[in-house]
């Protein structure tokens, strides 16, 4: 396998801020490591029916279970005097807890609260709910259908919101076309992966409000806080740690509503770290249906494009509103129509809710667009490449949606992908597809800059640390303004009490809004220390819907990230699977801060757009989610890699004059489509995804598509039900087991049976061994067990007394194989990092060390190592470093 | 909660075993905690498993690979990890080749092979591998021993899931597994097909063998096809064993025709990520793909 270098140019690789041997070496503070004094841990009772009535919650068995302090139900909350039982950042809908009716599997019924996570998971089994089910609305063609049943009685026609424009003179581009097609292309529901669990710990001092959780926008949760508990801002302060990981998943209030008023009725800090099962509830990527028609002249040029995108938002609205907008305004692409009409319409479902995934909706509007993109060409008998170009924007133009395209770099782009073309062996099918994506408008970003008397500065700024190398892109910036060393700076973590406004870490917006917002303090700091003032600056980033002089419109995005991938696929026709020898994925940076960062971001991007692509997908058989764990549910592992992946970061002419742009979603939404459009090539439209071997084989065969598996996972249901028997006391059976922990010995008391991750991780608080899927599937909790690396979450302890255990605090300070990935920058979130660092142990020395077999022995020793941000390349990087460095 | 007694003899777990039939052993207990947690929906550590558990684990007659002995037979104990099967240069190519398949190395270094058979029952892809090998299951209990066709495993797991009863009879550990030696001549194929790269569970797993005959000469021996993940049992395509018997060298057309016809009449697993339609499509396709390799192995 050839991982070529990325083209890009600008800063260097070293990470100097952004925590990158912490990350490595498994040191970097979650929000799940957060202890604070008296902390009681929750446990949720969920709802094992999809749609009905809460008929009863039997409590008392759970609180006779030793630790258990409180069952707590929605009739609970009322002591509370909240100013609104329901919360949801833009629309308030979703209840804290269901009180009389549930609307999806999964939905919290009641909390179970206890003095150790154990005795509340004991407590929350032993919880009886018993409900009335109803039929359940799975469809949101038969939601939105009229006189359909109502998912909320107040949500008229299940509509969770809509979004339509039109432009141009239809008639007129009708009368233009000579060639057109119409199709309709779906996304089905994903899982958005995060390693790292949703996670809130909250406490009460008095009437304010302290909150600790894994979200995108401490801002806007803080606020939401704020709203239900009837409080004023500032009484709320929201801290957030680096998260392992966002994607979508962490955007809006989630959980943090529910354990503050936890917190609130048992009088002392509580904490939630949600189970991997229960993630697959919390929320979801939309599934999609967008039908799709567009025409083209005799030249070959787009005449018009009408769109109706359909979203299943779930049983809750989450972020919905801003999905289905962000899809309906890059359905048409970035291309010149005559005419164009969209609506684009999210429904409530008795489903799961969905909320934001990267790409935010341009991921099922490009499928559509960009693979009948291709049919035109077709059609117009034009390479599929020159057809974007005779197509594309370029500067003047205006988009479909009528508004002027702003700074588009298309031809650029579609230049690379050129000339990666011409580089590809002959006779290999290949795809490519463009990529375009709103950014948040309007949108406020506030940074403070402050320098102490040793010359140390600091940077505050409510933007989350999700992976996408943010602290070190901040610090670079604030280096550069102030014209202090790199090694000088740090940037603090979100902290709604001490930093100023940031409306959230999404849609890309973290680069170029924090970059502003950061030089701008520093430009104020330098002007206030030439007046003789504090050293200290402050600095704000506004990107504003502008209104457009000639159509009066507002701008929808005030910056448009531009992408494009491109593929070349290898088809086993007789299995129908797919395999990518070669991926190509180019993004318009404006300026790269951060070579290292922008290549982590571009291929994070590819990797993360294959699952969608080539297998993820999440179904609700009546109403229950196929998979609810890492075994069930995959995502890519390293053998999902393209043999060749090469990455684009483009630049303006004069970088050092431009502004950095976000290029964190840039690629994503193309994945599927360049994939898609290759497969076509080789003889295989297809217009649903996943292009899984089944769907694939079944087009080449002529088979009628597949319909939809009733069958749902019963154990599923099971562990949301409770009422289990349960004949286990928290504390009973408990002996001392003794081990070498990082060549220290150590007594622990434990259940014989406990996992070692667990105890590793709660117990003896060891940061870098995490739990992230508990059945062995993703590898984050993997320590060395006598040398051998192993699954600490399928080890019990009583497997492991009287041996060695070595975690990455246990590896000697010049671990080889930890300084070849900390200098190959081979970590994003890290929180499966030191993990796939002691899988690496697992190699056999002279085959990781001899470049001739580092790839294949990498490729071996990280099979079981999940990434989501897909740091993949450059662990193999790492190695073969080592390996020219030791062969 | 659980308690764990240490058995340090064959005989006293299976003393253990019939002491207190809600007893069940344990090896490194990968597959125990396993079940557990996709039972309380994945990181359901939070509630470790009940009942007491025999450890097995430091058993000598279940440690080790040993062989082959006289008759050409290697014993594989049941407490061998997966990761040590994959490294043994004693045992058949196919049989390391089916294990390097299974999970991660870091699952690999603690699962064994007795508790992959029993706890995958007729999914295991050591199971088809072994299966081919025509190997044997080495049982005691406390009636003694007693040898089983691997054959015999799966359904004995399927009826356990049903039953709850002890899956190899009450009381009773699986001791080791026998494999005889391929005859010279002989060939081997395993293909495996999943939707991922690593990690994956097969969607269908096939392993033939076309062993060389017992005589010189152009007569050819048995051959073993075995398909497994793709129907409520292991299925074993017997009309394709008998045409490899008769003819070795069959071509791929009139492999697939024969696997096509077998698999018509087979009722076969139909889930949510797989159809029965995609097992019936793809298994004569890797038949064939396994069926060519053990053709292109044998001398």
């Amino acid at each position: 396998m050839t991982i070529r270098a990325a083209a890009t140019s600008g800063a260097m690789a070293e990470d100097v801020a952004g925590g990158l041997p912490a990350r490595v070496r498994g040191e970097l503070g979650y929000v799940i490591d957060v202890r604070l004094p008296g902390m009681v841990h929750a446990v949720l009772v969920r709802s094992p029916a999809p749609a009905g009535r809460v008929v009863a919650v039997e409590t008392a068995a759970a609180l006779a279970v030793p630790g258990v302090l409180r069952v707590v139900v929605a009739a609970d909350l009322d002591a509370l005097g909240l100013a609104d039982h329901s919360f949801g950042t833009i629309i308030p809908d979703q209840p804290i807890l269901a009180r009389d009716r549930v609307r999806h599997v999964g939905e919290p019924v009641a909390a179970v609260v206890a003095t150790t996570s154990e005795a509340a998971a004991a407590g929350a089994a032993a919880v009886r709910v018993r409900i009335r089910p109803s039929v359940p609305l799975l469809d949101p063609s038969a939601a939105l259908a009229p006189g359909a049943a109502l998912v909320h009685r107040d949500r008229p026609g299940n509509i969770i919101g809509r979004f339509e424009f039109r432009s141009g003179d239809m008639a007129a581009a009708e009368r233009a076309t000579v060639f057109r097609h119409r199709a309709s292309y779906r996304s089905p529901a994903a899982q958005q992966v995060t390693l790292e669990p949703q996670v809130v710990v909250a406490r009460w001092r008095g009437t304010r409000l302290e909150v600790w959780a894994t979200t995108q926008s401490p801002d806007r949760v803080a606020a939401e806080l704020a709203r239900v508990f009837g409080l004023s801002p500032s009484a709320v302060r929201l801290r957030v740690p680096p998260l392992g990981g966002g994607f979508g998943a962490k955007n809006h209030a989630k959980l943090e509503p529910l354990v503050a008023a936890l917190a609130a009725l048992v009088g002392r800090p509580v904490r939630l770290a949600l189970r991997r099962d229960e993630e697959f509830v919390t929320t979801t990527k939309h599934a999609a249906v967008v039908d799709i028609e567009s025409g083209i002249d005799l030249d070959g040029r787009l005449t018009f494009r009408r769109a109706t995108l359909t979203w299943d938002g779930g049983a809750y609205a989450h972020s919905s509103t801003a999905v289905l907008r962000a899809g309906g305004l890059v359905v048409c692409g970035p291309y010149r129509v005559m005419a164009a009409e969209v609506l684009s319409v999210a429904a409530y479902t008795h489903r799961p809710p969905a909320g934001s995934f990267r790409g935010l909706g341009a991921n099922q509007a490009m499928w559509a667009g960009e693979r009948q993109v291709d049919v035109l060409a077709h059609l117009a008998g034009l390479d599929p490449l020159e057809f974007r170009r005779r197509n594309v924007v370029t500067i003047g133009d205006r988009l479909p949606t009528g508004e002027q395209a702003g700074d588009p770099h298309w031809h650029e782009i579609l230049d690379e992908v050129d000339r990666w073309r011409a580089a590809q062996p002959t006779g290999a099918p290949r795809g490519i597809a463009l990529a375009m994506k709103h950014t948040m408008t309007p949108s406020r970003s506030e940074a403070e800059v402050r320098i102490d008397d040793h010359g140390r500065v600091t940077v505050r700024s409510n933007l989350v640390d999700m992976g996408q190398g943010l602290p070190g892109v901040l610090a670079r910036i604030a280096a550069e303004a102030l014209e202090v060393p790199e090694d000088r700076v740090s940037v603090a973590s979100p902290d709604t009490a001490r930093n100023g406004f940031d409306s959230t870490t999404s849609s890309s917006r973290g680069t170029a809004a924090g970059a502003a917002a950061v030089r701008a303090a520093a430009v104020d700091l330098r002007r206030r220390q030439a007046r003789g003032g504090r050293a200290v600056g402050r600095g704000v980033a506004v990107n504003e819907a502008t209104v457009d002089p000639e159509t009066g419109m507002r701008v929808s995005s005030s910056e448009w990230h531009q992408g494009a991938v491109a593929a070349t696929i290898d088809l086993d026709v007789p299995t129908g699977r797919i395999r990518i020898p070669s991926i190509l994925g180019v993004a318009w940076a404006g300026r790269v801060v951060s070579s290292i960062g922008a290549r982590l971001q571009n291929e994070g991007g590819l990797i993360l757009g294959l699952g969608p692509t080539l297998f993820e997908a999440l179904e609700f058989p009546a109403g229950v989610p196929t998979a609810t764990d890492l075994l069930g549910y995959r995502i890519p592992s390293i053998h999902d890699l393209p043999s060749v992946v090469e990455t684009r970061a483009l630049e303006a002419t004069d970088p050092s004059t431009a502004s950095p742009a976000g290029i964190g979603e840039s690629v994503v939404p193309a994945v599927a489509p360049a994939v898609g459009n290759a497969l076509a090539a080789a003889g295989v439209s297809l217009l649903d995804l996943p292009l899984d071997p089944e769907r694939v084989l079944r087009a080449i065969r002529g088979a009628p598509a597949r319909t939809p598996h009733r069958s749902a996972r019963a154990a599923t249901v099971r562990s949301f039900a409770g009422g289990r028997t349960n004949d286990r006391r928290a504390d009973d059976g408990r002996r001392a087991w003794r081990f070498t922990l990082d060549g220290s010995t150590v007594t622990i008391r434990a259940d014989p049976l406990a996992p070692l991750q667990v105890l590793l991780a709660e117990r003896l608080r060891i940061r870098s061994v995490r739990g992230a899927c508990g059945v062995g599937a993703c590898g984050a909790c993997t320590v060395l067990l006598d040398d051998r690396p192993v699954r600490s979450c399928l080890t019990p302890i009583c497997r492991v007394a009287g041996r060695r255990v070595t975690t990455s605090r246990g590896l000697p300070d010049d671990d080889a194989i930890r300084a070849a990935v900390i200098a190959a920058g081979a970590a994003q979130c890290g929180y499966c990092i030191p993990g796939a660092v002691l899988a690496l142990h697992g190699a056999e020395p002279a085959a990781l060390l001899d470049p001739e077999t580092t790839r294949a022995s990498a490729d071996a020793a990280l099979a079981g190592n999940l990434c989501r941000c897909g740091t993949y390349a450059r662990l193999i990087d790492a190695t073969e470093r080592l390996a020219a460095d030791r062969g | 909660m659980a308690a764990v007694r240490a058995a340090r003899s064959l005989d006293e777990a299976v003393a253990l075993l019939d002491a207190d039939p809600a007893c069940r052993p344990l090896a490194n207990g990968v597959g125990v905690l396993l079940a557990m947690a996709r039972r309380r929906g994945g990181l359901g550590a939070q509630l470790p498993p009940t009942g007491t558990w025999i450890d097995v684990s430091r058993i000598p007659e279940l440690a080790g690979i040993r062989g082959p002995n006289a008759r050409g037979l290697v014993e594989i104990g049941a407490t061998v990890t997966i990761a040590e099967l994959g490294r043994s240069a004693v045992v058949p190519e196919l049989l390391r080749v089916a294990a390097a398949a299974i999970g991660s190395p870091g699952i690999r270094a603690a699962a064994t092979v007795g508790g992959n058979l029993v706890s995958r029952g007729g999914s295991s892809d050591l199971l088809v591998a072994l299966a081919a090998l025509g190997a044997t299951v080495r049982l005691t209990g406390p009636d003694g021993e007693r040898r089983r066709s691997i054959r015999w495993l799966p359904a004995q797991v399927a009826r356990s899931r049903r039953t709850g009863e002890a899956p190899l009879g009450a009381a009773t550990l699986l001791r080791s597994v026998l494999i005889p030696a391929l005859r010279p001549g002989s060939g081997w194929g395993f293909e495996r097909l999943t939707f991922q790269g690593a990690m994956d569970g097969a969607a269908v797993a096939v392993a033939v063998t076309l062993h060389g005959s017992a005589r010189p000469g152009p007569s050819s021996g048995p051959a073993r096809v075995v398909l497994t993940s793709i129907g409520p049992r292991r299925v074993r395509p017997r009309s394709v064993e008998r045409l490899l018997e008769t003819d070795p060298d069959a071509s791929a057309s009139v492999v697939m025709a024969a696997v096509t016809v077998d698999l018509e009449r087979r009722r076969l697993h139909d889930d949510h990520r797989v159809s029965a339609w995609y097992r019936r499509a793809v298994a004569p396709v890797l038949i064939v793909r396994a069926v060519s390799a053990a053709q292109g192995r044998r001398s």
